[in-house]
């Protein structure tokens, strides 16, 4: 072990038989900080080294705000290796996978010592996934204007068009247009990448 | 206290299981290796309660299988993927119900 300082891991995940699971493969120097279902309770961050948690389409993107700034490392549990969120979730900045498939206690752990060395681990597939990936970037994204910025909040909320447009008394074409927007002008290809490109960016 | 048979579960979900029954003080008499030996395992060791993995496709068979053959049994088949479970309560013909899955729930239904 390179360090032996404990090293608190806060569980999220929606099964309550899983969670109880992950918690049970931890070993010194890893320490159950606390566990939440769908981050209820909220994770108590400051007594947390490293936030595990699921990765789904509100998963990643509440897990990159809560730790904003905070220095907590994330490692994602991903159901597929298909999983587009997987690559967003690299990309946003988490530092470690595993498939929920792969978990055991060697492997998570092995996960969870990577993230703490600074080493991200990742599934091989993914590995190979992601290096064939066409570069995005955030060019032009100083550009967004505060109405696009509005939308992008909400759907980082997991709000639906219906719902945006209902929030902010646009129609739902307008809100479609708005969203369209703002993935040509951040070159993202869908929302849920957006939403973590601006999260890790703090522009939301 | 009910004894309690594990059938076939993934290796973390088996830990979580492991860990809830043994927070509560709940005896397992048996852990099936596969999900082919459950019904000899059953019928072997008799035990109060099987918990079954619900995510596998098998499972609702399995649990009708062993509610026929063994009516004293109840059955919980438990999701590790959605936090939902199924209880299949003794001498009720196989009958069941869904219900959300919750660690302190899952102790009630076993041990109720």
């Amino acid at each position: 072990m390179i360090d032996e300082r404990p090293l608190r891991i806060w569980i999220d995940d929606h099964n309550p038989i899983f969670r109880l699971g992950l918690g049970a493969c931890l070993e010194p120097p890893f320490l159950l900080a606390g566990e939440s279902a769908r981050f209820a309770p909220q994770p108590d961050l400051i007594r947390t080294d490293i936030l595990v948690f699921e990765l789904d389409g509100a998963g990643l993107p509440n897990a990159l705000r809560l730790t904003k700034d905070s220095g907590v490392l994330l490692v994602a549990i991903a159901s597929s290796v298909e999983d587009e969120l997987l690559v967003e979730a690299i990309e946003a900045g988490v530092t470690g996978a595993l498939l929920r498939g792969d978990a055991n206690p060697n492997t998570f752990l092995h996960t969870l010592r990577s993230a703490a060395a600074g080493n991200g681990s990742l599934p091989t597939a993914v590995l190979g996934r992601l290096l064939s990936r066409p570069r995005v970037g955030l060019r032009g994204a100083g550009d967004l204007t505060d109405r696009e910025l509005g939308v992008l909040r909400l759907l980082s909320k997991g709000e639906t068009t219906n719902q945006i447009a209902a929030d902010l008394c646009y129609s739902e074409k307008t809100v479609k247009n708005i969203v369209h927007d703002v993935l040509v002008r951040m070159n993202c290809r869908n929302r849920a990448q957006a939403v973590a490109l601006a999260t890790r960016r703090g522009l939301i | 206290m009910h004894r309690v048979l594990i059938g076939q579960f993934g290796t973390v979900a088996r830990m979580g299981l492991r860990e809830l029954l043994d927070g509560q003080g709940i005896e397992v008499v048996a852990e099936a290796e596969s999900a082919v030996g459950i019904v000899s395992c059953v019928s072997e060791v008799r035990p109060d309660v099987v918990v079954l993995d619900l995510d596998d496709d098998g499972a609702l068979g399995m649990a009708e299988e062993i509610t026929s053959e063994f009516p004293a049994i109840k059955v919980i088949a438990c999701s590790c993927e959605e936090p939902v479970m199924r209880v299949f309560p003794p001498f009720h013909h196989g009958e069941s119900y869904a219900s959300k899955l919750s660690a302190p729930l899952l102790a009630l239904a076993l041990s109720s």
